[in-house]
C-alpha cells in the first residue's frame, strides 16, 4: 500500500534530523544512545514520536534544543545547523526560541512564585525591546491564544487547576513565537477532563500559527487523536514512520505491532496474547 | 449466595476538620472476583484501598460504615488483629515498586524472607519456591532474577517480584492500585496478563485501581466509577462501558473514543471483513 504523502508546507523542512548519534554520560559510562536517526518535521504538521522509556525520545528533543552534543549527524532547524554553533553563541541561539518546549507536568515547569503574567512574559522580558505595557499586551494575546482570559494573568500557579497551568506552559512556549514546538508527554499528568481539552488546543496551534509540533509520548492514544504522522523510536533507532492511520492500522515492525497489540483499550487488548508473545520472541532475536 | 469476600457498606473517610474525602462508598466483591476502581487523582480510589487495608494516612480516618473481610469486621481489629490478616489474607501491591523492596538485598531472598513469615519452610525450601513463584509470574532465567538486586531490574520485572511477595502467602484478596500506571504499555500488557492469569488460577480475589478505564477493563468483571469520593456508576464491565448512564462515565467512555486508538482499531477490523 502506497502512503499518503503530505506536500511539505515549506521547501526545506523546519527542522531536519540526519543520522544523528549523540552518546550520554562519560569515559567507560559513556553509552550511544541515538544510534543514526532520520526525522523531519514541516511548518504546519504535528509529527508524533513514540517510544518506551529509555528508547531516546528526550534525549532526541534535548538535542534539537541543543542541549545535548552531537557525536556525528546533523541537526538544522530553520536553517541553522544546531551541531555547528559554538558554545558561546548557543546561549543566544536557544533566546530566539525558535524551538519551545512543553515539559509533561507543569507544577514542576512553571514557578510557584511567579505569577501567570511573569512566567509567560519571562521570555519576552530577557529577550528585550518591549516596553511594559507591549509586553502585557503580548502575554495577554498568548494566554488567549489557549483560551485563559486576562484575569488569569496574575494569579500563581497553586491557583490553577492542572488543565489551566498546562495552557499556561503552552503560552509561555508560544509567546515567544516559535516555529518548532515540542510537546513532551504534554498530557500525561492530566485527568480526562482536562486531557481531551489540552489535545484539542494543541491539535489547532499550527493553524493559526505558523509552527510545526514535534509531540512526544509513550501513550498511542493521546499521539493517534491528533498528530499527521508517527515515528517510532526503538532502542535509538527510528523502526517505523509513516501517516499516523497507517501505522496505527497496518503496523509492520514487530515493535510497533506489540506496541498497538499491547495498548488498553474498551474493546479489550488489540492483539491477543499469543500474537504479542510472538511479537516480543521477534523483537529478542533482533537483539 | 454466598456472602462476598470484601463487603464495604457506606464508607466514610475524613479529614480531622471533619472535611469527607470518602462520602459514603459501597461495594462488595466476590470470592475469586474482579473489581476495578477507575477515578482520576482524589477521587477517592486510594482512600477506600487503604481504608480497606488498615493503613490510613496519618490525619485521616474512618468516620463510619462498614468494613467486613470474610465475616471480620475490619474496623474493629486492633494493631495485633490486623497482622495475621494483612499481607496473608489480603495483599497489595502499589505504583512505584522500587520503593516497596530493599535496595541491598537480592529479590530471591525477600520474596523467601516472606515466605518463611507466614509458613513453615525451611530456609532452602523457601528458595525453592521463591523460584518456583517467580517463574510462574512470567520472570524469564528465575534462577539468576532471584539473585539480582532491585536497581538491576527493570519496571515490569520488580512488580512481578511484587506481586510475588504480595501473593506468596495465597491471599484471598489482592489490591493493586495504579501498579501498571508507571510501566510501558507493552510491560503493562503483560503485567496485565499475570494479573488476569492469577484471577482465574487461584481462588483469589483481586481489586485493580487504576485512572485508566481501559486498563480495568482488560482484567476486571465489574466496575465502579468514582469521583469526588463518591460512587457514580457500578456493574458489570460490558454494562458500564457499553451503556453508561453517569455523565461522567460518559466522559470517560468518549474520551476514549476520540482521543484513543479505538477509531483506528475500528478501521482496522472493517478493513478485515
Amino acid at each position: 500500500m502506497s502512503e499518503p504523502s503530505r506536500a511539505p508546507l515549506s521547501p526545506a523542512p523546519l527542522l531536519e534530523v540526519r543520522d544523528l548519534r549523540v552518546s550520554l554520560g562519560r569515559g567507560r559510562a559513556r553509552t550511544e544512545i541515538l544510534h543514526g536517526v532520520d526525522l523531519s518535521v514541516a511548518s504546519g504538521e504535528i509529527v508524533g514520536l513514540i517510544g518506551e522509556t529509555g528508547s531516546g525520545k528526550t534525549t532526541l528533543a534535548r538535542t534539537v534544543l541543543g542541549l545535548a552534543r552531537i557525536d556525528s549527524g546533523a541537526v538544522t532547524l530553520g536553517g541553522t545547523d544546531v551541531g555547528s554553533i559554538p558554545g558561546r553563541r548557543l546561549r543566544a541561539f536557544r533566546r530566539a526560541g525558535l524551538a519551545q518546549y512543553v515539559f509533561q507536568d507543569p507544577l514542576q515547569s512553571l514557578d510557584p512564585q511567579l505569577s501567570v503574567e511573569s512566567s509567560v512574559g519571562e521570555g519576552l522580558a530577557v529577550r528585550g525591546g518591549l516596553r511594559r505595557d507591549e509586553l502585557r499586551a503580548r502575554v495577554l494575546d498568548a494566554l488567549d491564544l489557549v483560551g485563559l482570559e486576562p484575569s488569569f494573568a496574575d494569579r500563581l500557579p497553586s491557583e490553577l487547576s492542572g488543565g489551566q497551568r498546562q495552557r499556561v506552559a503552552i503560552a509561555r512556549a508560544m509567546v515567544l513565537e516559535p516555529g518548532l514546538l515540542i510537546c513532551d508527554e504534554p498530557v500525561s499528568a492530566l485527568d480526562a477532563a482536562s486531557r481531551g481539552q489540552v489535545l484539542e488546543l494543541l491539535a489547532g496551534l499550527p493553524s493559526v500559527r505558523e509552527l510545526g509540533m514535534l509531540f512526544i509520548s509513550h501513550d498511542l492514544g493521546s499521539v493517534a487523536s491528533i498528530t499527521d504522522r508517527i515515528v517510532v523510536l526503538y532502542r535509538g533507532v527510528i523502526v517505523e514512520s509513516g501517516s499516523t492511520e497507517r501505522v496505527l492500522t497496518e503496523p509492520r515492525h514487530p515493535y510497533t505491532r506489540l506496541l498497538v497489540g499491547s495498548a488498553p483499550t474498551l474493546r479489550g487488548g488489540a492483539a491477543d496474547r499469543g500474537t504479542r508473545a510472538e511479537l516480543r520472541a521477534l523483537l529478542a532475536d533482533h537483539h | 449466595m454466598s456472602d462476598p469476600l470484601l463487603s464495604v457498606r457506606d464508607l466514610r473517610v475524613a479529614l480531622a476538620d471533619g472535611t469527607e474525602l470518602v462520602r459514603g462508598v459501597s461495594f462488595s466483591v466476590e470470592r475469586g472476583g474482579s473489581l476495578g476502581i477507575v477515578g482520576e487523582s482524589g477521587s477517592g480510589k486510594s482512600l477506600t484501598c487503604r481504608a480497606v487495608l488498615g493503613i490510613i494516612p496519618e490525619g485521616v480516618a474512618v468516620t463510619s460504615g462498614e468494613l467486613a473481610f470474610d465475616g471480620v469486621d475490619l474496623r474493629a481489629l486492633s494493631y495485633e488483629q490486623w497482622m495475621p490478616l494483612r499481607g496473608r489474607r489480603i495483599s497489595a501491591v502499589f505504583q512505584d515498586p522500587g520503593s516497596y523492596l530493599n535496595p541491598s538485598i537480592p529479590v530471591g531472598r525477600q520474596l523467601a524472607e516472606a515466605l518463611r513469615a507466614s509458613s513453615a519452610l525451611t530456609r532452602p525450601e523457601a528458595r525453592a519456591r521463591a523460584i518456583e513463584l517467580f517463574a510462574s509470574l512470567g520472570l524469564r532465567e528465575p534462577q539468576r532474577v532471584a539473585r539480582q538486586y532491585p536497581h538491576e531490574l527493570s519496571g515490569g520485572m520488580l512488580q512481578r517480584v511484587l506481586i510475588a511477595i504480595a501473593i506468596c502467602a495465597d491471599p484471598q484478596l489482592l489490591i493493586a492500585d495504579e501498579a501498571t500506571t508507571a510501566l510501558d504499555v507493552t510491560v503493562q500488557a503483560e503485567v496485565l496478563d499475570v494479573l488476569a492469569d492469577l484471577a482465574a488460577t487461584r481462588e483469589l480475589a483481586i481489586v485493580l485501581v487504576s485512572h485508566d478505564l481501559a486498563v480495568v477493563a482488560q482484567v476486571c468483571e465489574n466496575i465502579v466509577v468514582m469521583r469526588d469520593g463518591v460512587i457514580v456508576e457500578s456493574g458489570p464491565t460490558s454494562t458500564v462501558l457499553g451503556n453508561p448512564q453517569h455523565e461522567y462515565t460518559r466522559l470517560l467512555v468518549a474520551d476514549h473514543e476520540r482521543y484513543g486508538i479505538e477509531k483506528y482499531l475500528a478501521a482496522r477490523e472493517l478493513a478485515r471483513v
